[in-house]
């Protein structure tokens, strides 16, 4: 890739994620269908396939979840795009975050805090479960691998194991050529 | 360095702090875990400005914010170059279909626990709320910012005549 696009890219990704990031509520999760729809259906930078394999491969390795978005801005644009798609995601917000603690303090009995919070709450469950319909379309394009989601989300619902055994049997059975 | 375990969730977060009683930030955790839920960003990232703000002032914020990201944003990194020049081998592809639709099991159950804690609740507009910002993301294609000016204000509304 030359330096104009890689720059260019860049620029682009981290304008996205800055401006996503303000208005995540809930978490990164819940914005992940609108860097879907960019990244993937508006600037073809990605397969559906690449995108859910990027978050597969953030969700199994060690660290935050949220470093898909790295993941996404090396594959979008090497080394500079996951540097500045790792800053976009985690800078603003921090710096508000901060802030936000004395406000927090100040109004912790206030009706309108506790109004926003409880309000908050169901708009980002619906925001999440969009963000599991759009990885689940993309991810799941035979009926083994439905399957395989459905048994994943039934023992990560049932139980407590450590989801790195559900990643390796998975895994073992695409390898296997059974999906 | 707590980002290096498995951190997965705001829980499995504040339990990685909760595991170093050393820090003092225990009496503050479940309200730092409330108030996470109250701001834009990475939730556990967040947490680690708060608890840092909190123990160390802007100081503390500033090494828990690179002590959880910047380990595994490098490992990650790593990742990603493998990532690329061994993703079109088919034998990692198939191992990847598999992992994929483990990880996309995993988000569904992240989703599916929220709905639950909605549906046992009292408050069972909540249901239709979420049930709206779903099928307004994943069926209509709104816009994100669209969907939350809209949702976000009747929400909350609806939020304030129930608590007090």
């Amino acid at each position: 890739m030359e330096l104009h696009e890689i720059l260019t890219r860049t620029a682009m990704l981290g304008t996205l994620i800055g401006q996503l990031a303000l208005i995540s509520f809930g978490g990164i999760i819940t914005v992940l269908p609108a860097v879907h729809h960019q990244v993937v259906e508006q600037w073809h930078w990605m397969g559906d396939r690449d995108f859910v394999n990027l978050f597969a491969l953030a969700q199994a390795s060690p660290g935050p979840n949220v470093l898909v978005l790295t993941l996404i801005g090396y594959k979008a644009a090497s080394v500079t795009g996951a540097t500045v798609a790792t800053l976009a995601l985690t800078l603003p917000t921090s710096l508000l975050a901060f802030a936000f603690v004395r406000v927090w303090d100040r109004f912790r009995e206030a009706r309108w805090r506790k109004a926003v919070h409880a309000g908050m709450l169901p708009v980002s469950v619906g925001f999440i479960s969009a963000s599991g319909f759009i990885i689940a379309r993309a991810a799941d394009t035979t009926p083994l691998a439905y399957a395989i989601s459905i048994a994943t989300l039934a023992v990560a619902i049932a139980t407590k194991i450590n989801p790195l055994w559900l990643f390796l049997v998975a895994g073992v059975l695409g390898l296997a050529g059974w999906l | 360095m707590l980002g290096l375990p498995n951190v997965r969730s705001c829980d499995a977060g504040a339990g990685a702090f909760r595991r170093r009683p050393h820090l003092r930030v225990r009496a503050h955790l479940a309200d730092t875990l409330s108030l996470c839920q109250f701001l834009a960003g990475p939730t556990i990232v967040n947490i680690a400005v708060i608890l840092g703000a909190r123990s160390n002032g802007p100081a503390g914020s500033i090494a828990a914010v690179l002590g959880l990201v910047l380990p595994p944003a490098v490992l990650v990194t790593v990742v990603g170059i493998f990532y690329e020049s061994v993703h079109t081998n088919p034998y990692v592809a198939r191992a990847l279909t598999g992992i994929a639709a483990a990880a996309s099991g995993l988000l569904a159950a992240t989703a599916g626990r929220l709905l639950l804690v909605l549906l046992r609740g009292k408050a069972k507009e909540s249901v239709a709320i979420a049930a709206a910002g779903f099928a307004a993301l994943a069926f209509a294609r709104f816009s994100l910012p669209l969907t939350l000016i809209v949702l976000a204000p009747i929400s909350v509304a609806l939020a304030w005549r129930r608590v007090r």
